[in-house]
């Protein structure tokens, strides 16, 4: 039986199972649960997220960034930045924090059968995708050609190094990493340019093709354009947002965009539903 | 349930709130303290001020406390132990001699609680709170319960109703189970009656607008510039929102003391800057004409959408409140009109 | 009322301002602040015995900001606030025009800073006389009685921050109250954060209260903070001969040290 919970603010207590350092202060913890019950019962899907939580310091929201086919556990990459986040940095392996979740809509990677699918993103917007990204090599034989364009803002900044050299080494997915101008090392063997630039130059074909968009709102900004240059159609692309969030479950209100809450009707938005939105994110 | 209609006597309340005393429920009505009138605990009915148009604050901290436990825990040396808030410590709790748009403002705050998931602890107080109200013999300038489908003698979120009809006896409209549950344990305080018309004995408020146009002219107002205008002389405090039986909304802290700490809730309020405002710096809402937009848009226009409730009851007391008079149903007006 | 409008509509008129801030008919028998662009919105501005608002709150706000230059109704209230900001550098000379009112309702007419300190000097103490009585009262508590009066009179605050987003004086683009790294005052609005927040908001308005009052009747639930403030007020002028509101340039009492100060804090 899962661990019936009181109130739908209990978290469920985790081990610290595994940290890796990803980039400078960034970390991905992989956190498993301390009651193997809880393991059995929870469940969640691609594109979900939760608040993780330090008891003393507060809780703090960051998509799943493992993929549901991996089961045991989950897995968060954050960066450094607030109060939670700076403390949540200075534990260890073996540590136990809390999760509340899983919370929100999912990557509809059902509807994406048969398709091509093109990645791109930029900077640590990377962990969203991460989920889908195996999730979909999980279960390759379901899609056709599988595209990644990566970038950050410099080599340094590359989330997930182990995991790029590992597609790279597929031979079914075609992955792309880049590095903005002046943020390339001598050794550095990818590409040397913005995402958007890189996107246009490499020019994935919209037939038959879904597109992902995770990353900072210039580039997301950007992008979009020369997706629809490509002849990609609104319904055929796919973003996530990010907004201020304390519940995850659509009632201390602050994470409205227009009248949907991106914590529970969100935060996966194909660009169409995001047109109808007001522009206030 | 059908309503059942009862007279009690004036000379009864005093009775009636001893005994629910008695019982073990906690009896909340409006007192006035120090010029103020607010809800507070009573024992007897000489406390209970009846006079008022409405309390400062609404009765929403009998469901909605400003600040409240959400769960504690323990931590050890190399564990936590997390303690669940214990639902069945929650006590049973009259609200007694608010107005109907106190009761209605219970409406659209249980819709954001409880609609889609379900917040236990705002849920239980809820149904362990039973709701008597009075209807209202004054209203002042600030209230507008007719423009948003209210009265001053609607039954809507009520258990009972009473209203006054002569120097000794009020009409008392029997309402919900709830309602009937204490008819029953006190029958003998109630007498039988026939139907009345409440007009008379009841204040008279104009509707000044309806809330379909008001969300009907909303969809096309969201790039106006009437935001910026009427937001003008808006501070960005959290008053409006506190003092409103319909906002919901609340933040989420931690406190440690040694090893013991307390996750809360308190109110929160999508007036101010940091409400939204993202660890980056970025905010998607930056300017205050856009933060009044949302209060109004949350109410009108979001809410009815995604809950089928509109978020203000017209009790005015925002307006009240507002340290630089920003009138809520003047606003309104402005925008019926646009 | 008369001669304030001509002033107003001339400024305007003669586009020696871009913007007024004064007063127009609010709700019921209210006054609410209101801000005037054209000469002939003027018609609408008012002024009486209701007018004690301290409008120069919103020479910091963005609606003033933007403006090249503007003119502002100015009660004495009002006017000491303009002198304190400008003490600490928040607004320019060359910005402002004063239009001085005193506390009987005379209009006094355009006020450069020297006239403004002149002006702000022959004008009384805004504290009320009630207040005065309660700050004798709290003032004669032993110790213990008196903290605990504190801890009473704040438990009720909501912490709505109306006080603070009506003071004039709390400008910050940051406050205090919303930093968290670290949390030095607890969010919630319990009795100790309470007390915390109201504590720290007297220190950081400690020597720069001008005594108006408006925090106080900002507040929904009435929380006496105001006479906090003008206890320390009291104490700043008798400890370090230092007035808030009364000069334009830098006079911090708790920033600066002299020679004469007497120090008997320390002991
Ligand atoms: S409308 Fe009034 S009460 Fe509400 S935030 Fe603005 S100034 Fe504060
Ligand atoms: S918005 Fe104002 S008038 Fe409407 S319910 Fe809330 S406090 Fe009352
Ligand atoms: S009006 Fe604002 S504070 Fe009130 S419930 Fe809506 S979003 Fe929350
Ligand atoms: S205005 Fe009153 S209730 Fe609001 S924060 Fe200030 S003291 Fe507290
Ligand atoms: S995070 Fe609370 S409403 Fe979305």
């Amino acid at each position: 039986m899962n661990m019936e919970k009181n109130t739908i603010y209990s978290p469920y207590k985790m081990k610290i199972e595994k940290i890796t350092e990803e980039a400078p202060f960034v970390k991905t913890f992989r956190l498993k649960f301390i009651n193997d019950e809880d393991a059995e019962n929870f469940s969640f899907r691609t594109g979900q997220f939760g608040e993780y939580s330090i008891f003393g310091e507060g809780e703090t929201t960051f998509c799943i960034a493992s993929s549901p086919t991996r089961k045991g556990y989950i897995e968060c990459t954050f960066r450094q930045a607030g109060r939670v986040t700076k403390a949540l940095a200075n534990l260890d392996e073996g540590d136990i924090i809390g999760f509340r979740g899983p919370y929100g809509n999912i990557f509809p990677i059902d509807e994406w059968k048969g398709k091509n699918l093109v990645f791109i993103a930029g900077g640590i917007a990377l962990p969203p995708m991460r989920s889908v990204i195996w999730n979909c090599l999980d279960l390759r034989e379901n899609f056709k050609d599988i595209t990644i364009i990566y970038g950050a803002r410099s080599v340094a900044d590359l989330v997930y190094k182990n995991e790029l050299k590992e597609w790279e080494g597929r031979s079914d997915v075609n992955i792309v990493t880049t590095v903005d101008p002046g943020g390339e090392t001598p050794e550095w063997t990818g590409k040397i340019g913005f995402v958007p630039t890189v996107l246009s130059e490499i020019a994935p074909s919209s037939e038959n093709t879904i597109a992902i968009v995770c990353g900072p709102p210039i580039m997301i900004k950007f992008t979009f354009p020369v997706l629809e240059k490509l002849g990609f159609t609104d319904e055929n692309v796919y973003t996530t947002l990010e907004n201020r969030m304390k519940c995850g479950f659509g009632k201390c209100g602050r994470c409205n965009v227009g009248k949907v809450f991106v914590c529970k009707d969100g935060p996966v938005f194909s660009l169409k539903q995001l047109k109808e939105l007001p522009a206030e994110y | 349930m059908e309503i059942i209609n009862k007279l009690i006597d004036k000379s009864s309340l005093s009775a009636l709130i001893e005994r629910l005393n008695t019982s073990g429920k906690q009896v909340y009505a409006p007192v006035t303290k120090n010029g103020l009138c607010d809800f507070a605990k009573v024992e007897s009915v000489q406390e209970i001020d009846f006079d008022s148009i409405a309390t400062i604050q609404s009765a929403k901290s009998l469901v909605f406390p400003k600040v409240e436990k959400l769960l504690s825990y323990e931590k050890t040396y190399d564990d936590v132990i997390v303690k669940e808030v214990d639902l069945t410590k929650i006590p049973e709790v009259i609200a007694f001699a608010g107005r109907p748009c106190d009761a209605a403002g219970f409406i659209p705050l249980n819709a954001i609680f409880t609609s889609d998931s379900v917040d236990q602890i705002f849920k239980t107080r809820l149904d362990k709170l039973s709701i008597i109200s009075i209807s209202c013999k004054k209203a002042d300038d600030f209230c507008f319960c007719t423009s948003v489908n209210g009265s001053p003698s609607n039954t809507s979120g009520s258990d009972i109703l009473l209203t006054e009809i002569s120097e000794t006896t009020y009409y008392a409209e029997i309402i919900t189970e709830k309602g009937k549950a204490i008819l029953d344990a006190y029958a003998d305080l109630f007498k039988d009656s026939a139907v009345v018309d409440k007009t008379p004995f009841v204040a008279k408020i104009d509707k000044q607008f309806s809330t379909e146009i008001i969300n009907e002219k909303l969809k096309t107002l969201f790039e106006s510039d009437i935001w910026d205008h009427q937001a003008m002389r808006c501070v960005g405090c959290g008053a409006c929102a506190f003092v409103c039986p319909a906002c919901g909304c609340f933040d989420i802290q931690d406190e440690t003391k040694g090893k013991d700490g307390v996750r809360h809730r308190c109110w929160d309020s999508c007036g101010f800057k940091i409400f939204t405002m993202h660890t980056s710096g970025h905010n998607p809402r930056e300017k205050q004409a856009q933060r009044w937009r949302q209060r109004i848009f949350h109410k009108f226009s979001y809410q009815p959408e995604q809950q089928q409730e509109f978020g203000c009851v017209g009790c005015g007391r925002c307006s009240r409140a507002c340290p630089s008079d920003m009138n809520i149903a003047e606003h309104l007006k402005a925008i019926a009109v646009k | 009322m008369e001669e304030i409008k001509k002033i107003a509509k001339e400024l305007l008129a003669e586009n020696k301002v871009q913007l007024i801030v004064g007063f127009e008919k609010g709700s019921a028998n209210k006054v609410r602040p209101a801000f005037f662009t054209k000469p002939e919105e003027i018609d609408q501005l008012i002024y009486n015995e209701y007018c004690i608002h301290n409008i120069a709150l919103y020479l910091k706000k963005d609606i003033c900001q933007k403006a090249n230059n503007l003119a502002i109704i100015a009660n004495p209230n009002v006017v000491r606030s303009i002198l304190q900001l400008a003490s600490e550098n928040q607004i320019a000379e060359e910005k402002i025009k004063i239009i001085g009112i005193s506390f009987e309702g005379k209009c006094v007419g355009l006020l450069d800073f020297k006239a403004a300190e002149e002006f702000s000097k022959t004008q009384p103490k805004g504290i009320k006389p009630e207040d005065k009585a309660l700050i004798e009262k709290i003032q004669a508590m032993p110790l213990e009685e008196r903290f605990n009066y504190w801890v009473e009179a704040f438990s009720p605050c909501i912490k709505c921050y109306a006080c603070r987003a009506s003071c004039p004086m709390c400008y910050c683009g940051k406050c205090n109250v919303e930093t968290n790294n670290p949390q030095w005052i607890p969010v919630a609005p319990h009795k100790y954060g309470n007390l915390e927040w109201h504590m720290m908001r007297a220190m950081h308005l400690a020597g720069r209260c001008i005594n108006c009052g408006e925090c106080n009747r900002s507040c929904p639930v009435n929380i006496p903070l105001n006479i906090l403030s003008y206890m320390l007020s009291d104490f700043i002028l008798d400890e370090f001969d230092s007035e808030a509101g009364m000069n334009a340039v830098f006079t911090p009492a708790l920033s600066v040290y002299t020679s004469v100060d007497k120090e008997n804090f320390i002991k």
